[in-house]
């Protein structure tokens, strides 16, 4: 009997660890809220007190909303003076102010709720392609690792000059490759920082008093126990992350699937709302059938942005 | 007779046209597929008007595609793409690809020489595989967003001696500027 119950300790755990990992998804529906005319298209979105702060990439504007998307005003138009916004290439982070980095100025434009405060210029030492909020004056900027093999870099906003280099970038030998599975979009809490590897369907957690990586998962969207699961379809190449965003103690991940593109005449997408906690334990999944690029939650309640278009759900 | 005769004579014009007429056709069918065939440049653009495309998203690779050893074009037209490098570093990722030459000592000193000032130049064993873009010849000037959306492409030659040539400096002046 004794012998019979070590047997099954020994042999239980190996069995039910070889059983592969299952587990449900949220089907979320979105429902469109509205149109914002001033803007062409959202790229990036946070919330700067009651207000939304909408960043538009292709129109180089920055609006502020009030909660029902209703009361739009313009804090910044296209240009290259002060205050103005030159590059397709936005990226924006909030924390005390709204940080937004236009990318071939190689500056940084301040702002709050009613405008523009100060320009910071930044050293050129690469394209930058995101940045978050680490403290009050401190960011953490993305270069592009076009000469360099870190990813992030600790930025001082006083002495206007880098500190530590952070997150070495994924080797390979083709550049293009290189260049591409290094694009991440990043979050900044608690000390900690988050990195999503777009092409890698990834997520490192990185300590920035350390600088050393405590984590790293890599999400597995498909449903493992259907029985139209392929294991050569499951690629990280194939999920394309594209936003992040702290909520509540919690990690969501927005991705859609590029596979769905291309399937049939007509474009059938998935996109996936991942959450996690901060320990990078997955907690649940939601799955919509719209191709969102671009979210922020906000009192329970999720905003996606596609173009102009607002739509929400509930959480 | 003469009855028999006209309807001969106006059979033989219907066949005439229907001969015209398919051969109309035919020119047209191959003129489509042969726009179909070429790189979708999406929302309606045209020859020479590309438009920077709303779906497109940051960052930006310019991509030039350059045969190897004894292309004197790709040599000629080096002079250009450094400028363009110069002044829009700061915008766009330049990347060099070249088919290669099976002499590699041959190939190294043909880079050295090519003199492209871009961090990224590579030899692509795979370079036929760019044809699949329909890219009629090399060397090629290729814009692409990081989801490997193709925003602009040409394969006019960017010399600043021919007015053609400048002309598309120009357009690629233009579509670089909106970036």
């Amino acid at each position: 009997m004794k012998l019979k119950v070590a047997y099954l300790i020994i042999v239980l755990p190996l069995i039910l660890s070889c059983r592969n990992e299952s587990f449900d998804f949220i089907d979320m529906k979105t429902e469109k809220v509205t149109s914002i005319k001033e803007v062409s298209e959202v790229t990036d979105v946070t919330a700067f007190g009651d207000s939304f702060v909408i960043l538009d990439g292709l129109s180089r504007r920055l609006v502020v909303s009030d909660g029902e998307f209703e009361k739009i005003e313009v804090l910044a138009h296209r240009g290259k003076g002060p205050g103005e916004l030159w590059s397709r290439a936005l990226y924006m982070t909030s924390g005390d102010h709204i940080y937004i980095i236009d990318q071939s100025l190689h500056r940084i434009n301040i702002f709050n709720q009613s405008g523009f405060i100060d320009t910071i210029n930044i050293p050129q030492e690469g394209l930058s392609y995101d940045i978050t909020c680490y403290k009050p004056d401190r960011l953490v900027l993305g270069l592009i690792p076009v000469n360099t093999d870190k990813l992030y870099s600790i930025f001082d906003m006083k002495e206007k000059k880098f500190e530590d280099d952070l997150v070495p970038a994924d080797q390979y030998d083709n550049p293009m490759k290189k260049l591409s599975m290094n694009y991440t979009d990043s979050v900044c809490t608690g000390g900690y920082l988050f990195v999503a590897y777009m092409f890698q369907n990834k997520i490192g957690k990185y300590d920035l008093n350390t600088r050393k990586m405590l984590k790293e998962i890599q999400q597995p969207f498909l449903n493992m126990d259907s029985t139209d699961y392929d294991a050569a379809e499951n690629t990280p190449e194939r999920f394309y992350v594209t936003k992040m965003q702290v909520y509540k103690s919690n990690l969501y991940v927005l991705c859609y699937d590029m596979n769905s593109i291309s399937k049939g005449d007509e474009l059938k997408v998935t996109t996936y709302l991942s959450v996690y906690d901060l320990e990078l334990n997955r907690q649940k999944i939601y799955k919509l059938d719209k191709k969102f690029r671009v979210f922020f939650i906000q009192d329970d309640i999720v905003y996606f942005f596609k173009e102009n278009e607002v739509y929400c759900s509930s959480l | 007779m003469t009855l028999f005769t006209s309807l001969k004579k106006m059979k033989s014009i219907v066949a005439l046209c229907k001969v015209f007429l398919g051969c109309f056709l035919l020119t047209i069918c191959v003129f489509i597929i042969i726009q179909g065939q070429s790189v979708d440049k999406g929302d309606g653009a045209k020859d020479g008007d590309w438009v920077m495309q709303k779906t497109s998203h940051p960052p930006y690779f310019l991509i030039y595609l350059f045969q190897s050893v004894g292309c004197h074009f790709c040599e000629e037209e080096k002079d250009v793409i450094n400028k363009l490098y110069k002044e829009y570093k700061d915008k766009i990722i330049f990347i060099g690809i070249t088919e290669g030459y099976e002499d590699k000592d041959l190939e190294k000193i043909y880079l050295q020489e090519t003199g492209l000032n871009f961090a990224y130049i590579l030899p692509d064993p795979d370079f036929h595989r760019w044809n699949r873009l329909n890219i009629p010849t090399f060397p090629a000037k290729l814009i692409m967003d990081i989801s490997g959306r193709i925003l602009f492409l040409e394969t006019d030659l960017y010399l600043p001696g021919r007015p053609e040539g400048r002309e598309g400096i120009k357009r690629l002046h233009a579509f670089l500027e909106e970036l």
